[in-house]
C-alpha cells in the first residue's frame, strides 16, 4: 500500500534523527542520574529523569522499536514510584538505573542497524528487567507487557512533573467502534506524550446494558495531560478520530475561563461539572456555588440561565489581570515549546559539513577581502579605502560569529567523566570525589572532539596510578576520600586543561628506573626532574607494576601526546610525590582562523597568533653573543629575556637591516622575545595545513596565503618557546626543511 | 458465559468489539436468568479469563454495572487479568474494582 511505503521512507529518514536525540536522552538520563545521587529528594530532577526516559520511549514507540519502549517502561515504572515517594533512592538502585540506561543506550544503538541478539544480551536485558520489577516492587499480577500507561484517578498523585500540565475533554464519536478505531489505544498514544496524572469516564453516558447499542461508542473522557508536547502534537493523536469526536484541549495556565469555556462549549455533557471535580480541574466549591447562582438567576430571572462557565468564571474571583497575565505566559509558554517540541533550549541541527563549508569560504572571503583592501590603499582613494575597511570589519564580524557556531563547551565532554570516574573508582575501590571547573569554557567542536579519548585515558591513569585506596591514604595523613578534578579556561589563546589529583603523585625514582630498563635513557644517566617526567610520553612507557584492564589497554600515554600534537597543543606533566599530580593540555581554540600579528624577515613573512603577543620593543644590543641556532638574550625593564633571531633560527640568507624589533612572546608561564625586520600589524589569518612533508617540524603550525598572494608561515609560540628555554635542539632537519618549504610555498 | 453458579458472573476471554453483541446478548441471559438477588449484595464478575480487551468491551462492562447498580446491586470485578486491569486503570474505570462502579458522576 502507498501508506506503508510512505510509512517506510518516513522512518527511514527520521529514524537517524531519532537516534541522535535519544542518545541525547540516553547522555541526560545519565547526567541527571549522576546528580541525583548527590541531591536524592531533589524533585526536580526526578521529573526532568522521568521525562527523558518517557521521552525515549515514546519516541521509539512511533518507530516501532518495540524492544526499546518494553525496556524502557520498566525504567519508567521505577522512576515512577520514586517520584510518587514510595521508593527512595539507594546506590544499589542508583547503580541499577544506570546500568538500565547503559540498555537502552545499546538498544537505541541497535536501531539503526536491526541484529539478532545472542541469548547473553536477552538474558541479560530480562535479568535487568527483573531487578526493576522487584525494585519498583511489581507484583506477578501487573501487567507483564507495557500497558497503556495512564493513570486511574485513583493512584492520581498531584500535579507537579514540572511539565504544562494540560487539560484534555474528549467525547468520542458513536461510529468509533465501527470505524475500527479504539479509544483504548488512543489514550495509550497520547500517554505517551506525557503523563496522565488524572482521568475520569463519563459512566453515566453508557447506557444500561439492555439499552445499549454495543457497536455505538457512548464514551467521553475528561483528564490532565502533563506534556512538553503542543497542541497540534495532542491533537494530532486524535488524528484518526478527529472528524467524529469532540475534543476540547485547555492549555496549561488557562485558569478557569478555559474550563468555563469548556463548560459553555458543552451544554449537553450535565455531569461536565462533577467530572471537572473528579479530575481536580475545579474544587467542589467553586462548582456547588456556580450551581446555586446558577439555580438562584433562573428563578430570578425566569429566563435562561446563564451558562455554568461564565458564572464559575465570575465567582472564581480571577481578576482580568490575572488572566491576562496568565494567558500571556501560556503564549510565551507555547513559543517556546513549540519549535523543539522537549527541548528547553532552541536548537537548529546543521550538518557539520555544511558548517565546514561556510567556514573554508568564509577563509576564502577572509583573504580575498585582505586582497582588496591591499589594492584599495594602493590606489590611495580614501573613499575606496574607507569602503574597504568597512567591508573588512564586517568580515571580521562575520568570523568571529561563524566561528562561534562552532564553539561548543567542553563541559559536555567533562561531564561524560562523571561516570567513568564513578565506576572506575568503585570497581578499584576507591573513593573519589570528582570535581569539574569551567566546564563552560568553550572550543572548536572538531577540537573537543578529539581531545575526548586522550582526556578519559588521562582521567582513567590519575583514578587508576595517581589516586590511592582510602586505607592508603589515610596511612599517609590524607584525608580518606581522593579528589580529581578536571578544568578548563581560556590562557592568551588557547584553551587550558588541566587534570589534578591530590594521589601519590609520579614516583621518579620508578620512572627512571623504566626509562633506563627500556632504554629511552642511557643507563646511569640522569636528566633533570621535569625531563623525568616528560618520559612518560615517550613510546612504550608504562609504570604500572601489573598493567590494570583499566588503563593499560595498549593505549600509552605516548599515543595521548601524539594525538595531542595532532591538535596543535602540548602536554605537559608536573607532579610532587605524595601530594599529587597535575597534567597541562593547551590546546587551540580553532583550528581554522586566528588572529594574526604579522611580521617580515628579510623577504619572509611570518605571523604569531595575536593573542600570544605582548609587547614590541626596540631592538637593543644582545648582552650575550647568539649561539649557532640564534639563541640569545636581551634586557627588558631589568630582567634577561631569552630571545631568538628568526633569521639565524632559519638560515635566511639576507642582509640584516639597521633596526631590528624584538616582539616579546607570551607562551604559558614564561615570556620570550623574537627578533623581526618589519612589523606589519594585525592580520586576519586562515589557517591551511602544512604539506605532508613540513608536518614534524617543529616551531610552525601552519601555513597562510596573505592579500597579495604571498605566503606566510605561521609560528608555533609554545615549541618556540620551549626551544627557546633550551628545552628542545631545533633538529638540522627541521631547519632545512624550514628553509626549504619557505620557499617553495612561495614559489607555488 | 453461560454462569457456573447463579450468582458469579465470568468474563469471555475476548472482550472486544468483534464479541461485543454475543457478549451483550450472554449477559443479559444470565441478568434474566439470575433470581433477584437481595438489594445491596455484591455482584461478582470474574475477570481471570480475559486476555482480549478493548474500549468497547469495557463499555459493555459500564453498561452492566450500570444496570446492576440500576438494581441497587454493585458490581465488583474480581481476579481481573493483567489486560482487563491496565483497561479499567487506562479508561479511568477503577471504580469497577471497588465494587462502586458509579462513584465518579453519581451526584450529579
Amino acid at each position: 500500500m502507498n501508506n506503508a511505503e510512505m510509512d517506510t521512507s518516513f522512518i527511514r529518514e527520521a529514524l537517524p534523527a531519532f537516534i541522535s536525540e535519544a542518545q541525547e536522552q540516553v547522555e541526560a538520563i545519565e547526567q541527571l542520574m549522576l546528580q541525583l545521587e548527590d541531591a536524592p529528594a531533589d524533585r526536580e530532577l526526578l521529573d526532568a529523569l522521568f521525562r527523558c526516559a518517557h521521552t525515549v520511549k515514546g519516541s521509539a514507540g512511533i518507530f516501532g522499536l518495540d524492544a526499546v519502549v518494553a525496556f524502557t517502561h520498566h525504567v519508567e515504572t521505577l522512576l515512577d514510584r520514586l517520584r510518587d515517594g514510595k521508593l527512595s533512592l539507594t546506590p544499589a538502585l542508583s547503580t541499577l538505573l544506570l546500568q538500565c540506561n547503559d540498555q537502552i543506550r545499546i538498544l537505541v544503538g541497535n536501531a539503526l542497524a536491526p541484529q539478532d541478539e545472542d541469548a547473553d544480551a536477552l538474558s541479560a536485558r530480562a535479568a535487568l528487567v527483573d531487578r526493576l520489577r522487584l525494585a519498583s516492587g511489581e507484583t506477578a499480577t501487573a501487567a507483564p507487557t507495557p500497558a497503556p500507561d495512564a493513570h486511574a484517578a485513583a493512584s492520581a498523585g498531584p500535579a507537579g512533573s514540572g511539565m504544562p500540565s494540560w487539560h484534555v475533554s474528549v467525547q468520542f464519536g458513536t461510529e468509533t467502534f465501527r470505524n475500527g478505531m479504539d479509544p483504548l489505544a488512543i489514550l495509550g498514544y497520547v500517554a505517551r506524550l506525557g503523563s496522565i496524572p488524572r482521568l475520569a469516564c463519563d459512566l453515566e453516558a453508557i447506557p444500561a446494558l439492555q439499552d445499549i447499542d454495543p457497536e455505538s461508542c457512548h464514551l467521553a473522557f475528561q483528564f490532565g495531560l502533563d506534556t512538553p508536547a503542543s497542541r497540534d502534537e495532542i491533537e494530532a493523536a486524535f488524528s484518526f478520530v478527529r472528524d467524529d469526536c469532540v475534543l476540547h484541549l485547555i492549555p496549561p495556565d488557562a485558569g478557569h475561563t478555559g474550563y468555563a469555556a469548556l463548560i459553555d462549549a458543552l451544554p449537553d455533557q450535565p455531569r461536565l461539572g462533577d467530572l471537572l471535580v473528579a479530575v481536580g480541574a475545579v474544587t467542589p466549591e467553586q462548582l456547588s456555588k456556580a450551581l446555586a447562582r446558577q439555580d438562584a438567576d433562573k428563578a430570578r430571572n425566569d429566563g435562561p440561565a446563564r451558562p455554568l462557565g461564565e458564572i464559575l468564571q465570575a465567582d472564581s474571583g480571577v481578576s482580568s489581570q490575572v488572566v491576562e497575565a496568565a494567558l500571556n505566559k501560556q503564549t510565551r509558554q507555547r513559543s517556546a515549546a513549540a519549535p523543539a517540541g522537549s527541548d528547553d533550549n532552541r536548537f537548529i541541527r546543521v550538518q557539520a559539513d555544511r558548517l565546514d563549508l561556510v567556514i573554508n569560504l568564509l577563509g576564502e572571503l577572509v583573504i580575498a577581502g585582505a586582497g582588496a583592501a591591499l589594492l584599495a590603499r594602493q590606489t590611495r582613494q580614501s573613499s575606496l579605502i574607507e569602503a574597504n575597511e568597512q567591508i573588512g570589519s564586517l568580515i571580521e564580524e562575520i568570523r568571529n560569529g561563524t566561528l562561534q557556531l562552532r564553539m561548543v563547551s567542553i563541559g559536555e565532554t567533562f561531564s561524560r567523566f562523571r561516570r567513568v570516574v564513578r565506576d572506575t573508582a568503585a570497581e578499584l575501590g576507591k573513593d573519589v570525589q570528582f570535581e569539574v571547573v569551567g566546564g563552560e569554557t568553550e572550543l572548536d567542536k572538531s577540537v573537543v572532539e578529539r581531545i575526548a579519548d586522550p582526556l578519559m585515558h588521562l582521567v582513567r591513569n590519575a583514578l587508576d596510578h595517581g589516586l590511592e585506596t582510602a586505607t592508603e591514604r589515610l596511612a599517609s595523613g590524607k584525608p580518606g576520600q581522593g579528589k580529581l578534578t578536571l578544568s578548563a579556561c581560556h590562557e592568551s589563546g588557547s584553551i587550558l586543561i588541566r587534570i589534578i589529583d591530590d594521589g601519590r603523585g609520579i614516583n621518579r625514582e620508578r620512572v627512571l628506573a623504566r626509562a633506563w630498563e627500556r632504554g629511552l635513557v642511557e643507563e646511569g644517566v640522569t636528566p633533570p626532574d621535569e625531563d623525568i617526567l616528560k618520559l612518560i610520553f615517550e613510546a612504550g612507557f608504562s609504570t604500572a607494576e601489573k598493567v590494570t584492564n583499566l588503563s593499560g589497554r595498549g593505549v600509552g600515554m605516548d599515543v595521548v601526546r601524539r594525538n595531542i600534537e595532532a591538535l596543535r597543543g602540548t602536554v605537559t606533566v608536573y607532579s610532587d610525590p605524595g601530594a599529587g599530580s597535575r597534567i597541562e593540555i593547551r590546546l587551540p581554540l580553532t583550528l581554522a582562523i586566528i588572529d594574526g600579528f604579522l611580521v617580515g624577515v628579510g623577504n619572509s613573512k611570518f605571523i604569531f597568533p595575536l593573542e600570544s603577543v605582548v609587547e614590541v620593543i626596540e631592538s637593543r644590543s644582545a648582552i650575550s653573543t647568539p649561539d649557532a641556532q640564534g639563541r640569545s638574550v636581551v634586557e627588558l625593564r631589568g630582567r634577561v629575556l631569552p630571545v631568538l633571531s628568526m633569521r639565524t633560527l632559519y638560515g635566511l640568507e639576507t642582509d640584516e637591516p639597521e633596526r631590528i624589533s624584538v616582539v616579546v612572546i607570551k607562551s604559558g608561564s614564561h615570556s620570550y622575545g623574537v627578533m623581526v625586520d618589519v612589523l606589519l600589524g594585525q592580520h586576519q589569518t586562515v589557517i591551511k595545513p602544512l604539506g605532508r612533508m613540513f608536518r614534524s617540524l617543529r616551531g610552525m603550525s601552519g601555513s597562510s596565503i596573505l592579500g597579495s598572494g604571498e605566503v606566510a608561515l605561521i609560528l608555533d609560540v609554545n615549541s618556540l618557546g620551549e626551544f627557546v628555554a633550551g628545552k628542545q635542539s631545533a633538529p638540522a632537519k627541521s631547519r632545512d626543511a624550514a628553509n626549504g618549504g619557505h620557499k617553495t610555498l612561495v614559489r607555488s | 458465559m453461560t454462569p457456573t453458579t447463579p450468582s458469579a458472573l465470568h468474563l469471555p476471554a475476548e472482550l472486544t468489539i468483534y464479541t461485543a453483541t454475543e457478549t451483550r446478548q450472554a449477559w443479559l441471559a444470565w441478568l434474566a436468568a439470575e433470581p433477584e438477588a437481595q438489594e445491596g449484595s455484591v455482584c461478582r464478575v470474574d475477570g481471570a479469563a480475559v486476555d482480549q480487551v478493548d474500549a468497547s468491551g469495557m463499555q459493555l462492562l459500564a453498561a452492566l454495572s450500570r444496570t446492576l447498580h440500576e438494581q441497587q446491586r454493585p458490581l465488583q470485578l474480581v481476579h481481573a487479568s493483567a489486560p482487563l486491569l491496565g483497561a479499567c486503570r487506562a479508561l479511568g474505570m477503577t471504580a469497577l474494582l471497588q465494587g462502586d462502579s458509579l462513584a465518579t458522576g453519581d451526584t450529579a
